[in-house]
């Protein structure tokens, strides 16, 4: 295992993931550890992308033209970036920090990011107790889908806008008590597909 | 007689017996004027029978006085441009094909008669011969009128055929009326409004004879339509006519624009060296002769500004000794449009490619008449086997091969007297071996599509071009690209200099498997296809462009070296494991340069590129290093640019400067280099790495 936290050229250049297998990045067995994970990150060919461990902030956009992308839901890895554009069947899932419970506005997102774009087939799933904060707008191409599971919570500050498929699930389908999935925004557009209900507008 | 005015774009209307092969006559969109019907048997006759007698007669040729001894047959065409404005242009291109013959009285030739049609319906003709596919048939005023255009059969024997009094007609149902420049023979390519072109070609099929000056009037006549035939057609003749409509137009005469160059070549009487099988003579200079004159049409004046030139005017002929005798010589005619050409020398050559080039001093041609050229050979002008002069692929190739293969210490000097468009046909195979010290120069070589050259060189054989090469694509017809491939079998014995320059659109290949070779280019060389440095061969260039693709290429286990002092590259340059491409002064990269590994783990067995110590290079393509790329010099990354650093490569000596956006992407795998793994080696800070790429590491642990 190599310490590559003494380099300072980790921040400083852009990564490229070309790999078809799945690929995960990690701080060994720290979940406190913080880095810079380079100007821009770009998955041009994987199955798939864990962030494992640690606290990645990548000072750019995050591009995801093949495969999935996801943080480990056990081990608290917690990603901050720009803009995120997911192209072609490209997918983001968004899951629940270590003991997490349903996800509410005092919940540590998972992700951070700017605007977030979802092109092509794409899609992006916020999991169970999970939390994401897009500090832009959200755009779902047609074709593309974002889904919002049972006790989510989903903060977008800029406009989402709707011309793929929008899901937000209202209730459980094991529990007995409705914990619908939060997504907010300032303005909300619905040109596709919405099943069950659409965002919710922040005054 | 109908008058049809019609506006000048109006398409010209073809009778229906002319199929659209022989409908190749052109008007102009400049033409204006007024248009006129002609019947189906409208024909335009060339009288040349005024001075028949005199016409072809040895007599008016030793005054001088050319006078060409046409032969039509049918199919033989001639132009009509018309003047318009008689502003010296021409705005039609009327073809007229030849059809028939007027007929003398008598077989003594003695009063021609008048040819003569009906006008009434149907169209008789008299006292002329028509053409068909098979045979001459004749005409006969008193009982033989015919209909249309079908032969007539001859019934009076005291008839003979005026073959200088030939009719023509044209496809063309209208055309101009007024004032008509007459040419021959018809260029089908003049579509514009313009000054016709009179034009010469560069090299014949002659006959030539041994004159002797005591021959009797019949021998010379005889040996003088020797000369004659087969050249009349090269003669280019003007003359004018008017067609105001009518059967027939007024009759027109030719008059020979081209003049004749009159070879007459004798030996001394103390020549001890022979000249024998001489099947080529040439006229050349490096001062250019002229093959194209724009015609005035207003005044049948050349314009002899802008003109199309050669260096060299060539007749073949079959072999023939040229005698030692005070009253025989040898003689040949060469057409030329008139002309002085300066500082000429005649060349001579025998069957074996043997030659001997003479300084004649400026030979004036002129217009309608003949430039005698009178030589006497001396020893000191005997055929030379070290000194080829070469007109054409045949004389190239009688030189390579003699040349070539002659005495392995010889030197021989080939002189390209003309541009050589090369013919592997001619050649075993394209195969051309070279034993001896051989040196091209002259006239540029050109291989076309279909054509492959391969040079060998053995034994002591070394090869030097100081003229052009060039390699041409198969275009639009060829089915393969021309390719030339250079090699030898000993790199301390046998090279290759190029002085002239290189262009290669096809395949040029230097080295061939374990055929060693040195190649020196010192001209520019431009590479628009596929150019490989194969086998062990080490390769100079002076200054290379490459356009298309250069493969520095590796045979087995064994790599080459090639050396550029000025690199330019717009395409692909891939250079082989344990092959070497090294820069002397500078390098250019808009395209991408490929750098191959061994796959050995060896850096002396990759591919390598190196950037002398003197030596620049700039980058605005891409370059793919898997191998080694050794800047012991500067290398320069520009602003969109980019440098791949792949796994197991190396970057040797001094780090690049990086301008802008360009990009150091440096692979990343899980393996361990000396000092570190790839991660670390990538983010290292001497390396100038701004992407890391990530080709085959799973956990990217950063701890």
């Amino acid at each position: 295992m190599k310490n590559y936290a003494s380099l300072a050229k980790l921040a400083t250049v852009k990564y490229i993931v070309n790999v078809d297998k799945t690929v995960n990045f990690q701080f060994g067995n720290a979940t406190t550890n913080e880095i810079v994970l380079g100007t821009s990150l770009t998955i041009e060919s994987a199955n798939s992308v864990e962030f494992t461990r640690g606290k990645f902030n990548v000072n750019g956009n995050i591009v995801v033209n093949a495969g999935s992308i996801y943080n480990n839901d056990e081990k608290d890895a917690i990603i901050t970036a720009k803009d995120l554009t997911l192209n072609n069947a490209a997918s983001l899932t968004v899951n629940t920090l270590v003991d997490a419970k349903a996800a509410s506005e005092l919940t540590t997102p998972s992700w951070n990011v700017k605007n977030i774009a979802l092109n092509g087939t794409s899609t992006i799933t916020v999991e169970e107790n999970a939390a994401l904060k897009a500090d832009g707008n959200l755009t779902i191409a047609k074709g593309a889908k974002a889904s919002f599971a049972y006790s989510s919570y989903t903060d977008v500050t800029g406009a989402i806008t709707n011309n793929g498929t929008f899901e937000r699930v209202l209730s459980s389908t094991t529990g007995s008590k409705a914990n619908p999935a939060q997504v907010w925004c300032t303005a909300y557009t619905n040109n596709g597909t919405q099943l069950n209900a659409g965002a919710q507008v922040a005054e | 007689m109908k008058k049809i005015l019609l506006t000048a774009l109006a398409l010209p209307l073809a009778f229906a017996a002319c199929t659209n092969d022989e409908f190749a006559s052109i008007e102009t969109p400049n033409a204006q004027g007024d248009l006129i019907a002609l019947s189906e048997n409208f024909a335009i006759g060339l009288d040349n029978s005024v001075e028949s007698r005199a016409d072809y007669s040895i007599e008016e040729y030793e005054e001088g006085k050319l006078r060409p001894y046409f032969t039509w047959t049918e199919g033989d065409k001639i132009g009509l441009g018309w003047k318009q404005n008689n502003d010296g242009l021409i705005y039609t291109n009327y073809q007229f094909d030849a059809f028939a013959f007027g007929l003398y009285k008598d077989a003594k030739k003695e009063e021609t008669l008048k040819a003569e049609m009906t006008l009434c319906d149907p169209y008789l003709w008299k006292n002329v011969a028509f053409f068909s596919q098979n045979d001459q048939k004749m005409g006969d005023e008193s009982t033989t009128y015919v209909s249309s255009w079908d032969p007539i059969t001859p019934d009076d024997p005291t008839k003979v055929i005026n073959n200088q009094n030939a009719f023509f007609r044209t496809c063309n149902m209208t055309i101009f009326k007024g004032d008509y420049l007459v040419y021959f023979p018809f260029d089908a390519t003049i579509t514009e409004a313009g000054n016709l072109i009179a034009k010469s070609a560069a090299s014949f099929e002659v006959n030539a004879v041994i004159q002797n000056t005591e021959d009797k009037l019949e021998v010379k006549q005889t040996n003088f339509e020797t000369l004659f035939y087969g050249i009349a057609d090269e003669v280019f003749n003007l003359g004018s006519a008017s067609i105001n409509g009518g059967t027939t137009a007024t009759s027109f005469t030719l008059s020979p624009v081209s003049g004749i160059i009159r070879l007459q070549i004798a030996i001394d009487k103390d020549a001890t060296k022979k000249w024998e099988n001489i099947n080529m003579v040439a006229v050349y200079t490096e001062d250019g002769i002229q093959l194209e004159q724009a015609v005035n049409a207003a005044d049948l004046s050349l314009i002899a500004d802008d003109v199309k030139e050669t260096k060299s005017l060539f007749a073949g002929f079959d072999a023939i000794n040229i005698t030692q005798s005070e009253k025989e010589y040898l003689e040949v005619m060469i057409p030329a449009l008139p002309q002085t050409i300066k500082n000429a020398s005649v060349g001579l050559f025998d069957d074996k490619g043997n030659s001997i080039m003479i300084s004649v001093g400026d030979i004036v041609v002129p217009r309608g008449g003949y430039a005698p050229v009178k030589i006497t050979l001396k020893d000191t002008e005997a055929l030379q086997s070290n000194v080829f002069y070469v007109v054409d692929m045949e004389t190239f190739a009688l030189a390579m091969t003699n040349a070539g293969l002659s005495s392995e210490d010889k030197n021989v000097t080939i002189k390209l007297i003309s541009d050589i468009v090369y013919d592997e046909t001619n050649t075993n195979n394209g195969l051309v071996e070279i034993i001896n010290n051989m040196v091209i120069e002259g006239g540029d070589i050109t291989i076309p599509a279909d054509n492959n050259m391969a040079v060998q060189l053995r034994n002591k054989g070394k090869l030097t071009f100081n003229n052009n090469l060039i390699i041409e694509d198969k275009g639009c017809c060829g089915t393969n690209d021309a390719s030339v491939t250079l090699y030898g079998e000993d790199q301390v014995k046998n090279s290759y200099a190029f002085n002239g320059d290189v262009t290669n659109d096809g395949q040029l290949i230097v080295g061939l498997e374990t055929h060693k070779t040195v190649a020196t280019f010192n001209g520019e060389v431009i590479n628009n296809k596929s150019m490989t440095i194969k086998a062990v061969t080490s390769t100079d260039f002076t200054a290379l462009t490459n356009n298309g693709t250069l493969n520095v290429a590796k045979t087995g286990g064994v790599g080459n070296y090639a050396s550029v002092d000025e690199l330019v590259n717009d395409g692909d340059i891939n250079v082989s494991a344990y092959a070497s491409l090294s820069i002397e002064n500078a390098l250019t990269n808009d395209g991408n340069i490929n750098i191959a590994s061994s796959g050995t783990g060896v850096s002396t067995s990759d591919g390598t590129v190196t950037i002398q110590s003197d030596a620049a290079a700039t980058n605005n393509g891409n370059i793919n290093n898997m191998g080694v790329y050794e800047n012991i010099g500067a290398t320069t990354l520009n602003a969109g640019s980019e440098f791949v650093d792949y796994v197991g490569s190396q970057w040797g000596v001094n780090m690049p400067t990086l301008v802008g956006d360009a990009k150091y992407i440096c692979e990343v795998d899980g393996s361990d280099r000396t000092n570190g793994d790839r991660l670390a080696y990538a983010l290292g800070s001497k390396i100038k790495t701004t992407t890391v790429r990530f080709v085959a590491m799973q956990n990217i642990n950063i701890s």
